[in-house]
């Protein structure tokens, strides 16, 4: 974990109050892995009071930097959209668990849907690199709002996507799996997206994992204030979403959460 | 080591430096950032302990105010039998720093249970007894009400030969009264204070913000809310306070080393800035020695003289 003060390289607007901001912050972009996140303070003084906890949307290596694709909505962001290259900012990162790409995946499905799919990019990205066979299924309400699918088809990701509300994106995924033995999903962001693989990981014998988000203080744990219930084996818990999470095996997270 | 003597001492309870953090804001084997070493602090304060396992209370647990923060955490904790059967308080001896526990419980019973479990205990400093988390149980704060209180520290302090820390609500009409019980009763010193109850509404889903409905609020919001308290509580006891609200610089830290307070505790602020309370030590020791006091001691209670500014019909 890393603690610092780094530069904004590029903050571009991406559609109307969306945007992508790259930060110059090699340290973190050498270990931050899929999954994970960062919290970031980019203002004076004790208003906003915490920092603002955001995903990786990607993180490059060699060029030592990592981007968040966020969207405005409220006080935190819409400071952080005036933010202009050069600015500096404090980072907290990498925090929590991560997205686990196991050895013996030959075959992912990484579902998503608008701003919520964030980090499956960064994740779509380093499954590919490992040779895994990736599927990519992205829902939003209007084709605009499909914000990576450049990054996912340069990946060589298998590109499928949904911008009618009247239809589930998991049915897309439904369909390949009659054909496809999938052997790991992936999402984030929406309780139904979860609903979903869930109901399907029990029909197709895949593992299935989401990110959870909950309002966060710190980002490490120390205020035990994110917590979620989570349930094994009919027992429930809470748990802190920024250090046991934010990545859950779906079959812990069904019940009340989603 | 430091360029002036910041030490702190409540009775056998010794600190190189007089900042530690508030129960409950930085516990050191969960969760810590790493980002400074934990000997570099006065003391480590654990999460309140309480007699029973507690889950906590249901999120949402923390909500964003004006300048700071409100929890209904509701002290998740393993209860006191497994955290010794654990031997957990070992696990901290490899820290060389004082380790203060904060214990917790619904009734005086619990506190005097579980004073007689800690006694001996050779990994512990001091106990700090939290007689003030606005989150359990029926919301009955026990250094709310005067015989409750005597009565907890007083049976106590008869268990405990620990220097017995006393932390004190400020939801009281008057905490300098209660800071005069918990002295008499046999209290070493006094964290001033918890949380102040307050409420959040969600206006979209048109019901309270928090879980648990209320919650503590803290902060810099609440700074000079408990600055006066500490400064009204000076001037009734004679026994160490230790200032705890609202700290988000080592400048708050002096306001509170001047109102009369010993030591500080830092909550809130860990959670904006993990590096704070190693900030906060740094400009203490600085502070002093530009301003040419050798010692912490010379400005304690420094801006706080009796017969200086009590004839202003505050209270005081």
């Amino acid at each position: 974990m890393n603690y610092s003060t780094v530069s904004v390289i590029s903050n571009e607007p991406v559609v109307k109050n969306y945007g992508r901001i790259k930060l110059d912050a090699s340290e973190i972009a050498a270990t931050a892995k899929p999954g994970q996140f960062i919290m970031l303070k980019y203002w004076k003084g004790n208003v906003p009071y915490f920092m603002r906890p955001f995903s990786i949307n990607s993180a490059d290596r060699n060029a030592g930097t990592i981007e968040v694709l966020y969207k405005v909505v409220g006080v935190g962001t819409d400071l952080l959209r005036d933010l202009e290259a050069g600015a500096e900012v404090k980072i907290l990162a990498p925090l929590g668990n991560w997205f686990e790409i196991k050895k013996h995946y030959k075959r992912a499905a990484v579902v998503g849907r608008g701003v919520g799919a964030a980090p499956m990019r960064y994740l779509a990205e380093e499954l590919k690199r490992q040779g895994i066979d990736t599927y990519v299924y992205i829902s939003a309400s209007s084709p605009e709002y499909l914000f990576d699918q450049a990054y996912f088809e340069k990946a060589g990701c298998t590109f499928k996507q949904l911008t009618d509300d009247t239809k589930k994106v998991t049915s897309l995924f439904e369909e390949d799996l009659k054909s496809n033995k999938f052997d790991v999903a992936f999402t984030c962001g929406s309780n139904r997206l979860i609903r979903d693989l869930g109901r399907l990981m029990d029909i197709h014998d895949f593992e299935a994992y989401a990110s959870m988000e909950e309002h966060m203080a710190c980002g490490i744990g120390a205020c035990k204030g994110c917590v979620i219930t989570v349930y094994d084996e009919g027992k429930s818990e809470y748990v802190r979403v920024c250090r046991e999470g934010p990545v859950f095996p779906i079959k812990r997270l069904v019940g009340d959460n989603v | 080591m430091y360029k002036t003597d910041i030490s702190v001492k409540i009775k056998s309870l010794e600190m190189k430096n007089p900042v530690m953090p508030a129960s409950g804001a930085y516990d050191y084997f969960e969760d810590n950032a790493n980002v400074f070493p934990m000997n570099t602090l006065g003391a480590i304060m654990l999460k309140s302990i309480h007699r029973r396992e507690r889950f906590g209370n249901p999120p949402p647990r923390i909500a964003e105010i004006t300048a700071g923060m409100m929890n209904s955490v509701g002290i998740p904790s393993v209860g006191i039998d497994k955290f010794l059967a654990e031997n957990q308080p070992e696990k901290y001896a490899v820290l060389d720093v004082p380790v203060i526990i904060s214990i917790s419980g619904n009734s005086p019973e619990d506190y005097v249970e579980i004073c007689q479990m800690l006694e001996g205990n050779p990994y512990l400093a001091a106990i700090e007894m939290n007689l003030s988390c606005p989150n359990v149980g029926t919301g009955l704060q026990l250094s709310s009400d005067e015989v409750l209180l005597g009565r907890t520290v007083q049976a106590c302090r008869y268990m405990s030969s620990f220097p017995l820390i006393v932390k004190l609500s400020p939801n009281v009409t008057h905490l300098k009264k209660m800071a005069q019980i918990a002295e008499e009763c046999g209290a070493d010193a006094l964290t001033i204070a918890n949380t102040y109850m307050g409420l959040k509404i969600d206006i979209k889903k048109r019901k309270p913000w928090l879980g648990n409905t209320t919650g503590g609020v803290s902060g810099p919001a609440i700074k000079p809310l408990t600055l006066y308290h500490v400064f009204q509580a000076y001037r009734a006891v004679t026994i160490p306070i230790i200032g705890c609200g609202g700290i988000m610089g080592w400048e708050d830290a002096i306001e509170y080393f001047m109102a009369g307070a010993s030591a500080v505790q830092v909550g809130a602020g860990n959670f904006v800035n993990p590096m704070l309370m190693k900030e906060v030590i740094d400009g203490i020791d600085n502070y002093l020695d530009q301003n040419g006091f050798h010692s912490l001691k010379d400005i304690v209670g420094i801006a706080n003289q009796k017969g200086s500014s009590a004839e202003c019909g505050c209270n005081l």
